[in-house]
């Protein structure tokens, strides 16, 4: 295979994929409800910045490829095109060609019992279908599979030479672990620096901290608005949008504040007006979704949880996460902040990175001030530690008499529990707990 | 056990250095009881007693915001003597004095009974979060301080730093039985003095963090579920597991007897 | 386990591996001596050594069954930290003064958790372990050792010196030249210790005083001198993989005919082939860099697969190795990814790789036997 068919076979999932967006965008179009609006707005950040990415591919240009707390803060202020590895899993999981990919997966001979969101990027980049960039920050956290994906992009032939730099996440949250990240952040910027040409203006990373301060601080505002009750959105706009559009893309873009600024406005207009989440449903069981929402098969179980059971899902790890604002007094506080929210803040790193309290203080903080009537555990066949953290997270559920379920799933393929056997349990959970 | 007397000192020794720099100090002698804590409340206080949450547009005053500097800390003591039973303590401006701005925020919760013990500590620390029970008055759901609003309809009722130390005693001494004296400190002269309460607030954290090791410790193990057990077909395990514990639990004692 | 060993040394040792209590710690802690569990080869054990306190490796052995620690695991959790923590809940670890863990994974660090909040061990500590090998990670790792360093003299009321840190690295380092030692008889053409018997022999090691160990082992090094080792094998087999604690696992690949003559394990060359610098002035930093920089390393240390991946190209050249076997547990996301990468270096090779999950309590050993045979056929052994 030549460079150019081997670009081409690179970019070639990515391009469908970005295609399937611009489908989406056309679909979200036509809703005429700000929500949808706000869908709109989502979609063509994401496709602008996915159309950065294959621009750079097919010019050769400066790109990375990088994750989620690695502050992204500081790709926008580089003003660098990335894309995030584990992209497909997160945002295009309802694709139609996932099957496919989840089957290539299988083949490939890795372990079925490594969590498919890790799987399948492996896969991509294994099977030549992941563009490579000029440079790899990888992530160590929150999970072993985590640290595997890296090594394994690393052994693999068409990636062995692009330079990878990893920041290192202690395991401790105190003012220690954070100037030791702090460093690594530090020596990250270095390695990009040398790697793309690009070079980081501190003042520049000032504006983009404050953009993203702003960014933050109305998402804050808007998580308040989903206490009231009824609360005013559900599973389908909040916390897996407010993720993407600050975390995945273009983190401290006013693009980004614009969209936080909407959805606030939009949230508030149906918290001052009383209205739900689904104007036909009631809200009847307030539902803590403690994990990322099954992006595998969300169409066919999350409307089926309002409609069928009056279930919102008032709050999900993905939308719960400590607002700090980033100091931009100087370069070391900024870094510093940076390196707190990154190693902190961030959701599903904040619970799972280090030890089991991050679990059990979350679920008690978001039931009382949520309103919680019942928490789920999803139980995802890749959360090994949040598995073997089950137990603690009952007994704090059976502490403040809250419900508590958990399931065994696969957030990505729904092939390891069925959606019909996982609506059968939250049947019966509810049922049996006198909900709804 | 570690206590945190010596930190019910530093508090003391705190508001000392304020008021010797010169900040505006009220202090609010409130009754001890809770009947008497309730009497002339402007809002309601209890559970449900702030069922919306307060938009922006509503806010009379926000407190402890990341821009304007929040610190919290909560101490509690068997020693109730060493706090002054119903005082309120305010430095800096009152809600009133404060209409549309953006305050720092400090509040210090003493906390004071004899048979108090590492068993209420956790809910000691959880009460500060009062969620919807005070009317007018709410606390955002940001993990790691107090950042909160006090609404335009609660100012106009009245509501002050005074009714927010009156609401939170009552609070605390209606959930909390063995709690027999309460003290309150809030500050709001500036950002700097509120993250000088750091230092008191990390040596709290470090002494938190001990008695929740030991807490968890002593608790044994638990293996209540949710599920009824005469439907569990796990029912004999736990069974098991319960003689276990309480086997285990009579050897310790017999040996930690025959030690004595 | 059956053997031709003549050797009460070798008698004393293995017994330790059969299960969790021996007379030795028993001995050790009649004499008033503590003991702290630990789990992870990347714990630093000279520190505990040098505070006078026996460090003891955690396993399972024994266990019958996780029917009282899946109330705190589930079903996608490694059986090794279920086995072991039900072994816990048991009682079967009520002589321990301390536990010490690390960050090792995912599985392993939610003992730390679960084990707090419901076991009465005064010590309790999880200590942060880098996930790279460079020199801020080592500079890290210092600083975790100097913590953990001054916990234990708070806990256990005493002082650690310089100085007794630097008798307790030498005493480590006899050991680990012992074990190579140990070793070097496997390079032999026909080996005078088995594959099994050797992680008896390992096993042993993390499970009682390194004095009395060593003593042990220089007895059976002497009883194992120029006796005739085993002809009745077929191919040199390499083990390669993460927690294996059972000397029968072992067994049924040699009853096959595959000797096991080396490995790549947590109780096997990754704890011994290089030693901690003794010269070093600090012996804090010295150990620092020996756990993080200078041993080789297990999949959980990003930075090191080429490192990892010529250790065992090493490996196979030294002892002659004719087939590698990756073993793995269930549900380990590190060993899964790394024989992923290490089946394709061995093809490229030209080295037989045989990749075998199994859970942490042997069992399942018909199929082994099958898939073990087959691998030698395809081997042409």
């Amino acid at each position: 295979m030549d460079r150019r068919e081997a670009k081409d076979r690179a970019l070639a999932r990515y391009r469908q994929e970005r295609d399937w967006f611009a489908f989406l965008l056309e679909a979200a179009g036509m809703m005429n409800t700000p929500e949808g609006q706000l869908q709109v707005k989502l979609l063509n950040i994401l496709l602008d910045s996915k159309q950065k990415v294959v621009e750079c591919v097919e010019n050769d240009k400066p790109f990375i490829a990088a994750y989620f707390c690695t502050a992204p803060e500081l790709f926008t202020a580089m003003d660098l095109p990335w894309f995030m590895i584990m992209e497909t899993p997160f945002l295009g999981a309802t694709a139609p060609y996932i099957m496919e990919d989840l089957q290539g997966a299988e083949e490939m001979g890795l372990g079925t019992d490594l969590c498919t969101a890790i799987r399948l990027p492996i896969y991509y980049i294994e099977s030549g279908q992941m563009p490579v960039p000029s440079a790899v920050i990888g992530l160590l956290s929150p999970c072993d599979g985590t640290t595997m994906l890296q090594q394994i992009l690393r052994h693999n032939k068409a990636w062995h030479n692009v330079p990878l730099f990893c920041p290192d996440p202690p395991y401790t949250s105190d003012e220690r672990a954070i100037k030791y990240f702090a460093k690594e952040l530090r020596q990250m910027v270095k390695f990009i620096e040398q790697h793309t040409g690009r070079k980081l203006d501190i003042d520049r990373l000032r504006e983009v901290c404050e953009e993203s301060n702003r960014s933050y601080a109305l998402w804050q505002e808007y998580n308040e608005l989903r206490r009231a009750v009824p609360c005013p959105h559900g599973w389908e706009i909040g916390g897996a949008q407010a993720f993407a559009v600050s975390q995945c893309f273009r983190a401290g873009d006013p693009r980004c504040t614009d969209w936080f600024r909407q959805l606030l406005e939009c949230g508030e207009a149906k918290v001052k007006a009383g209205r739900g989440a689904n104007d036909y449903v009631p809200e009847k069981i307030r539902l803590l979704w403690f994990d990322i929402m099954p992006y595998g098969w969300i169409f066919e179980f999350m409307p089926w949880l309002e409609q069928e059971w009056g279930a919102i899902l008032v709050m999900d790890m993905f939308s719960n996460f400590p607002y700090t604002l980033i100091d931009t007094s100087s370069e070391e506080t900024m870094f510093h902040d940076l390196a707190k929210r990154n190693l902190m803040d961030v959701p599903m790193i904040r619970q799972a990175r280090g030890t089991a309290e991050n679990f059990s203080s979350d679920i008690v903080r978001i039931v009382k001030d949520y309103k919680i009537d019942a928490v789920i555990w999803p139980g995802h066949m890749g959360h090994k530690d949040g598995a073997a953290t089950a137990g603690i997270m009952r007994e704090t559920c059976r502490g403040i008499g809250v419900p508590f379920l958990h399931i065994g799933l696969d957030l990505f393929d729904k092939r390891y529990t069925s959606v019909d056997e996982v609506k059968d349990k939250v049947s019966q959970f509810f049922t049996g707990m006198g909900l709804g | 056990m570690p206590t945190f007397d010596a930190q019910v000192s530093s508090v003391a020794e705190y508001v000392e250095t304020l008021r010797a720099l010169g900040r505006p100090t009220r202090e609010f002698a409130l009754p001890a009881s809770v009947d008497g804590l309730r009497e002339g409340l402007p809002v309601r206080v209890g559970a449900g007693a702030n069922p919306k949450i307060i938009l922006r547009g509503d806010t009379f005053v926000e407190l402890g915001s990341p821009d304007a500097g929040s610190c919290a800390v909560v101490l509690w003591t068997e020693t109730p003597s060493l706090i002054r039973d119903g005082t309120v303590t305010l430095i800096g401006p009152d809600v009133r004095e404060a209409a549309g701005s953006s305050l720092p925020f400090g509040q210090i919760v003493l906390v004071g009974g004899t048979d108090l013990s590492a068993e209420e500590h956790q809910a000691i620390g959880q009460a500060q979060y009062v969620a919807d029970q005070i009317e007018g008055y709410m606390v955002r759901s940001s993990s790691r301080n107090i950042w909160s609003r006090v609404s335009n309809e609660a100012a106009t009722r009245g509501f002050s730093f005074e009714t927010l130390g009156r609401s939170l005693m009552l609070i605390y001494k209606s959930s909390l039985p063995k709690v027999q004296a309460m003290e309150i400190v809030f500050v709001t002269s500036s950002r700097d003095d509120v993250l000088r309460l750091n230092d008191i607030a990390r040596a709290v954290s470090d002494i938190s963090m001990e008695i929740v090791k030991e807490h968890w410790k002593a608790r044994g193990f638990d293996l209540e579920c949710d599920l009824d057990c005469r439907s569990c077909h796990d029912k004999d395990v736990c069974d098991d597991v319960r003689k276990m514990i309480a086997a285990r639990a009579r050897k310790k004692n017999k040996a930690a007897a025959g030690q004595a | 386990m059956e053997t031709t060993i003549k050797s009460r040394a070798f008698e004393e040792l293995a017994a330790a591996a059969e299960g969790i209590m021996n007379p030795a710690v028993q001995e050790w802690r009649e004499g008033g001596g503590k003991v702290v569990g630990y789990f992870c080869s990347h714990v630093p054990t000279e520190v505990l050594m040098a505070a006078g306190i026996l460090p003891f490796r955690m396993r399972g052995t024994g266990s019958t069954g996780t029917e009282l620690s899946d109330a705190f695991f589930s079903s996608i959790n490694c059986s090794f930290p279920r086995h072991t923590f039900n072994q816990a809940l048991r009682g079967e670890y009520d002589f321990l003064d301390g536990l010490l863990c690390v960050s090792s994974c995912d599985h392993i660090r939610r003992v730390y958790d679960n084990w707090k909040q419901n076991l009465d061990t005064p010590f309790i500590k999880i200590m942060s372990l880098p996930k790279k090998v460079g020199d801020p990670q080592a500079e890290w790792y210092r600083e975790e050792i100097t913590l953990l360093k001054g916990e234990l003299e708070k806990q256990f009321n005493l002082q650690i010196s310089d100085d007794q840190l630097r008798d307790a690295i030498k005493l480590r380092n006899e050991t680990r030249r012992l074990q190579r030692e140990l070793y070097d008889l496997r390079k032999a053409q026909n080996p005078a210790i088995t594959g099994a018997e050797t992680l008896a022999v390992m096993v042993a090691g993390s499970a009682m005083p390194a004095e009395r160990y060593n003593a042990l082992l220089k007895t059976l090094l002497h009883d194992l001198n120029g006796v005739n080792g085993t002809r009745d094998f077929r191919a040199r087999l390499m083990i390669v993989g993460s927690e294996l604690d059972d000397p029968e696992y072992i067994e049924v690949i040699e009853e096959q005919g595959g000797l096991v003559v080396t490995d790549s394990i947590c109780y096997g060359t990754r704890t011994m082939w290089v030693d901690v610098d003794e010269q070093a002035a600090d012996p804090v930093e010295a150990l620092a860099r020996y756990y993080i920089q200078e041993r080789p390393s297990c999949p959980r240390m990003n930075d090191d697969q080429p490192r990892r991946a010529q250790f065992l190209r090493d490996l196979i050249q030294e002892f002659q190795v004719d087939g590698v076997i990756g073993e793995r547990m269930l549900f380990c996301d590190f060993w899964c990814a790394e024989h992923y990468m290490n089946k394709m270096d061995f093809k490229e090779a030209g080295v037989p790789f045989i990749q075998l999950d199994r859970e942490y309590i042997t069992s399942g050993k018909g199929q082994l036997r099958t898939r073990i045979q087959a691998f030698l056929e395809t081997m042409g052994k």
